[in-house]
């Protein structure tokens, strides 16, 4: 395996690189250590790192240690972004909206008033595309948010354009009509803004798409799951035109003779061969796992240090491969029964879906007659894979007691924007058979392109809510996004609550002349729905979300933030599960993870000490119900709990046997 | 819910709303075929604008006054 330099260390004429990926997989390191290695070879050049996940680890991989002079770190703040946008462009969008519908001001001021959710993929593009056109910055290195929401960063230029195709329509008739009477029309302010957005965006769409210019670097780990989603990623990037050359594979276990590392290799190898099999004509660069964390300047300047070129030929696949005991340090006590949600949460990549699916399957054995709905509004969709079944849009049974879901959010919200343009157009039939309002009619079909990207979410968030008010299902358990977006999930039920307001406030006073009864039922719908979520929310009892963290400096820190968050939201956080912890062991590697986790572990113990808390030792991929459920059972004492010593766990000095797992 | 309900204070009358079609001004495209007996006479392709004086005035002389930024 020759040692080699991946091209966007190098090639200085890249204006853009992005790295992406399932989250957890060491994005905002790769990233960091990219625009230190930068700004280090090229003292002359100037330097930007951004990140526009919400979650913001950027600061914590620096440890708060200052960049080089000529490398500046931003952390996109939306709230900060969005007001900057609104105060320079407010008065266009008023005066647009005066002139393109019949809504009166105070109609208008009410929507301008409205906090928009999801917009952080909609500001960093436009505040990367400014810097981009300004040439602020030689080469703009971006940490992205976790698959799902990445994906939606790069549809930005479409989602813009429709957004400024409805603005223009709506200046249409004031175009037509000032043609009619004035005899000419030169283009104005309002023209100005939409032509200098639509410019811009066109622009940024163009440099996304230049090979010479931008690059976006998958980062995985050699994990099924992580691998599967980002071999997603990649086929999608390919539709979008975006150039991928190059594949990071981070974390591989070293060589040695540990059995636990060399389980692990060989684990690793095969993984790779087998997205070898999927993916061709890319140039794969391996990382290996350091002992101790990459979270400093010092670290990051070693991290593409013994980069390996990996190829196909060089992975020799080691037939032997045991697979590793599943070991809970102490099982917890399961929910109370009232418990009708359940919240799994934490950063990406810390085994939320694989702990959500263990104890969904072990609440539907340990509680015949009682239905559990696990769902997961995650875009990148991993329920399917951990089960390993295939669970779609709607409810499928998965085995007794237990239904799971993948929420679509796009295709809900598509769904409801259908509804409300076929109603639209029975209703202008109704009241002007033969004749056609021309303009006015376009601009309401298109009046919901101009949602905020986030307003899908809030749909999948209601929908979700049916089953959680139907009485059907005893208890649902969430699978959540990550922690960024999973954070604006929780502070949703206000913005709806907000949304909701101003459309009856609307629907009330147009009663007369506008009515269309259905959409306003499915509002109606929604905001009830949305009141039960609430209580539910806010009722210890009723609710828990369980916090979930790796044994790493940047997980203990997004840990807290989200603990935080939960108690200013009055969220109740009974349990913290620490989880793929490495087991003791004689090899130095091991023992030099362990003992550093070992410190991460107590720093976790003495912050959180009113949690219940438990540490799931690292084991074999789980996935699939027989594995699953094994770990849901090591997971939760059972009702019949037998004592605890069916649990004997050995080491012996060259190997790990499992000499007795109680077997159930 | 029923909260919102209650005050609905404020809504549109009918005439209100057809100041605010004037004011904002309307396209309105049609075509009518007038028949008698079920004889179809006369066909109309209707392109009507409506819109008051005033803001037709408004239109007429904003030079360019929306120069906003």
């Amino acid at each position: 395996m020759k040692v080699g330099i991946p091209s966007f260390l190098e090639d200085k004429s890249l204006r853009l690189v992005m790295f992406g990926g399932k989250g957890g997989v060491g994005k905002t390191t790769c990233a960091a250590a990219t625009a230190q290695h930068l700004s280090q070879c090229y003292p002359l050049g100037s330097f930007l790192l951004v990140s526009t996940d919400p979650a913001h680890s950027l600061r914590d991989v620096m440890a708060g240690c200052p960049p080089p002079s000529n490398l500046k770190i931003i952390e996109l703040n939306t709230q900060e972004c969005l007001g900057r946008f609104m105060s320079e462009h407010c008065q266009h969008l008023r005066k647009i909206a005066e002139r393109g519908t019949f809504l009166d001001d105070e109609d208008i001021n009410q929507f301008l008033d409205l906090s928009l959710p999801g917009l952080d993929e909609l500001l960093a593009f436009l505040e990367i595309s400014k810097w981009v056109e300004e040439r602020t910055y030689d080469s703009i290195v971006v940490d992205t948010a976790p698959t799902g929401h990445t994906l939606r960063l790069l549809n930005m230029p479409e989602f813009i354009q429709k957004w400024l195709e409805t603005l223009d329509a709506m200046l249409a008739k004031y175009r037509y009509m000032k043609q009619l009477f004035s005899g000419a029309y030169r283009p104005d302010g309002l023209d100005k803004f939409l032509t200098n957005l639509s410019e811009r965006v066109g622009k940024m769409a163009v440099l996304l798409r230049a090979p010479d210019y931008s690059r976006f670097v998958p980062v995985t780990v050699a994990e099924p799951m992580s691998i599967q989603e980002t071999v997603g990623l990649i086929l999608e990037l390919e539709s979008l035109k975006i150039p991928v050359t190059e594949i990071v594979v981070n974390q591989l276990y070293p060589e040695n003779n540990c059995p636990v590392c060399s389980h692990w290799r060989a684990h690793q190898r095969a993984e790779l061969a087998s997205m070898f099999g999927k993916l061709s004509g890319y140039i794969v660069w391996g990382v290996p796992l350091y002992s101790e964390e990459v979270c400093h300047p010092k670290a990051l300047e070693g991290f593409w240090k013994n980069v390996i070129d990996l190829n196909i030929k060089s992975l020799e696949i080691s037939v032997k491969k045991n697979d590793l005991s599943i070991r809970v340090e102490s099982s917890l006590v399961p929910p109370s029964q009232q418990t009708s949600l359940l919240i799994f949460a934490g950063k990406g990549g810390v085994g939320k879906t694989t702990l959500a699916c263990a104890t969904a399957l072990q609440m539907a054995q340990d509680r015949p007659g009682q239905e559990v709905f696990l769902f997961s509004t995650d875009p990148a969709h991993s329920l399917s894979s951990c089960l390993e079944f295939p669970v779609g849009p709607s409810p499928k049974r998965i085995c007794a007691g237990l239904t799971a879901m993948e929420i679509d959010a796009q295709a809900e919200f598509d769904s409801f924007k259908t509804h409300y343009q076929e109603e639209l157009n029975r209703f202008l039939q109704s009241i002007l058979s033969n004749l056609d309002l021309k303009f006015d009619r376009e601009v309401m079909e298109r009046i919901m392109d101009l949602s905020p990207p986030g307003i899908d979410e809030v749909m999948a968030l209601t929908r979700a809510i049916e089953f959680l008010a139907g009485s059907n299902y005893d208890i649902l358990i969430l699978d959540s996004a990550p922690t960024g977006h999973l954070i604006r999930l929780l502070e949703l039920p206000e913005i709806i609550d907000q949304w909701l307001k101003v459309f009856f406030s609307l629907f009330l006073k147009y009663k007369r002349i506008f009515r269309l009864p259905e959409i306003s039922k499915q509002l109606i719908q929604m905001s009830k729905d949305l009141k039960i979520l609430r209580s539910i929310l806010l009722d210890p009892n009723r609710s828990a979300l369980y916090a979930i963290t790796i044994l790493t400096e940047m997980a203990f820190q997004e840990t807290k933030d989200l603990i935080a968050a939960c108690r200013r939201m009055k969220i109740n956080v009974p349990v913290l599960l620490l989880n793929l912890a490495t087991p003791e062991s004689n090899c130095p590697f091991c023992s030099v993870l362990y003992r550093r986790e070992r410190q991460i572990m107590d720093k976790v113990r003495k912050t959180f000490s009113g949690l219940e808390q438990t540490v799931i030792y690292r084991q074999g991929e789980i996935q699939g119900l027989e594995k699953l459920g094994k770990l849901g059972r090591n997971l939760y004492k059972t009702k019949t709990e037998k004592s605890q010593n069916d649990y004997k766990v050995k080491y012996e000095a060259n190997g790990i046997t499992e000499l007795l797992n109680g077997a159930r | 819910m029923d909260d919102l309900f209650l005050d609905q204070t404020e809504n549109i009358s009918l005439c209100e709303t057809l100041d605010r079609i004037l004011n904002k001004g309307a396209v309105v495209v049609g075509d009518v075929t007038i028949s008698v007996a079920n004889v179809d006479l006369i066909y109309l392709g209707l392109q009507i604008i409506v819109t008051s004086i005033k803001s037709a005035r408004e239109i007429i002389n904003q030079t360019g006054d929306a120069n906003v930024n």
